[in-house]
């Protein structure tokens, strides 16, 4: 999907539909299965094992508590499926875009550049962590033990307040005080309204049937 | 001692590198443009990427060690002291090295990237391990530390050490250049001859080859010694 309006009522549309019932975690699987590459982030194995244990573990706990484990296992699934597609899909500044374009140059712009600092740190964040680890591993060997982990936590910690700080700066320096003007402009691709209509139509059905 | 890189594919997001070659022991250079993809090759070696395709084979490789571009990635000690024993170095000679003698008690994230890169480095060059890859080792040095630690990386002559940086104001004395050009890897072979093959030289080198001189390596050092001798 082109158009990041589209993308972001998709994605709200089938979070929904998945987590409200199984028919709507279906519609919604068949809907991702459909409408996007289907592709796995196969990069990233590390946090989704790290997501599937949370959710397995959170599955069994609710089976044992007298619930439905196995239905919270699927939904939950199908709307990080979900999540997975919609973060593959965005492109820098597009939040900003959405943000001005839905509220207008003051308070659309103030969200939309709070949104794209929020997703720039965590890309940031992402990114260090992997290089913290990767330096770590070259003193302790292979193995990265908790004692040796906490240290580079602090580091990650610090790191990020580094680089809010210095963004901080960069905006305090180029005059930045209350929202700001911004014509954005968004491409739509063929099938991006249809795949949208088909994705509120799932999350009417989950909820009303 | 070698490595050898087979019909090598490296992808990182939608950037892709192709690399074939055998380093061997010895001082390698790596050059390229920033983006170019220096950075994504020397994780690949340190094992830290995984190919799309191909594949690296590392023969009698031991230890290996990757410098990050970034030097604040390898601190885990809470003084510059205890950074030094987290190398399982001993602490004097090393701050010596790093011209940081008599502040082994300070944070390391309070002294500046220039500082921290010197202890990084410094810690590095201690350990002698058979390959060392060194990412951008000059940046955040100045022009007196990057010739120091030229003329250290210069020095070693035991293992494989792969130095990937765009660096041109000083590079340290190195037995091979590699170039990456438009995503591959291209070996422009053994010093003095790879010198007249490389594509963007240092201008200190290009004033030379303009002269149509061939300095013997590719230090500053070596290009003004080959212009002096042809004055004289």
């Amino acid at each position: 999907m082109q158009d990041p309006r589209l993308t972001l009522l998709s994605t709200i549309a089938l979070s929904l539909a998945a987590f409200a019932s199984i028919w709507g975690a279906l519609l919604a699987l068949a809907w991702w299965l459909l409408a996007t590459p289907r592709r796995l982030p196969s990069d990233r194995w590390r946090p989704a094992l790290g997501l599937f244990v949370l959710v397995s573990a959170t599955a069994v706990l609710v089976s044992l508590s007298g619930g439905d484990g196995a239905s919270y296992f699927f939904r939950i699934s199908v709307v990080l499926l979900i999540a997975s597609w919609a973060y593959s899909e965005r492109k820098g500044g597009e939040l900003l875009g959405m943000g001005t374009w839905a509220f207008g140059d003051r308070t659309g712009f103030e969200l939309g550049l709070v949104a794209e600092m929020a997703v720039q740190s965590l890309d940031g964040l992402d990114r260090d962590l992997s290089m913290l680890l990767l330096a770590l591993r070259q003193k302790t060997g292979s193995r990265i033990t908790l004692r040796s982990l906490v240290p580079a936590l602090g580091l990650l910690v610090r790191m990020q307040l580094d680089r809010s700080r210095d963004l901080g700066d960069i905006l305090a320096v180029r005059g930045y005080r209350l929202g700001g003007s911004l014509c954005p402009r968004f491409s739509r691709g063929r099938w991006d309204g249809a795949k949208a209509v088909l994705a509120v139509g799932a999350a009417l059905l989950a909820l009303v049937f | 001692m070698r490595i050898v890189l087979t019909d090598l594919v490296l992808r990182r997001g939608s950037f892709q590198l192709a690399a074939s070659g055998t380093f061997s022991e010895g001082v390698h250079l790596v050059t390229g443009p920033v983006g170019s993809g220096k950075s994504t090759l020397s994780l690949a070696l340190a094992g830290e990427l995984r190919p799309v395709s191909g594949r690296i084979t590392e023969e009698e490789i031991g230890s290996r060690t990757l410098s990050l571009a970034s030097p604040e990635c390898h601190v885990t000690g809470d003084t510059l002291e205890n950074e030094v024993v987290s190398w399982k170095l001993s602490p004097p000679p090393v701050l010596e090295a790093a011209g940081l003698t008599g502040r082994g008690s300070e944070d390391p994230l309070r002294c500046s990237q220039g500082e921290l890169k010197r202890l990084v480095l410094s810690c590095i060059l201690a350990r002698e391990g058979d390959l060392l890859i060194l990412d951008e080792p000059y940046s955040a040095l100045d022009c007196a530390w990057k010739e120091e630690f030229s003329r250290r990386i210069g020095e070693r002559r035991k293992g494989i050490t792969l130095v990937f940086t765009h660096e041109d104001e000083v590079l340290p004395r190195v037995d091979e250049i590699w170039e990456i050009r438009e995503g591959r890897l291209v070996s422009l072979g053994r010093v003095p001859g790879a010198i007249t093959g490389w594509s963007r030289p240092p201008r200190y080198l290009r004033a030379a080859l303009d002269k149509g001189i061939i300095p013997e390596n590719i230090t500053p050092g070596d290009a003004r010694d080959a212009l002096c001798r042809t004055r004289g």
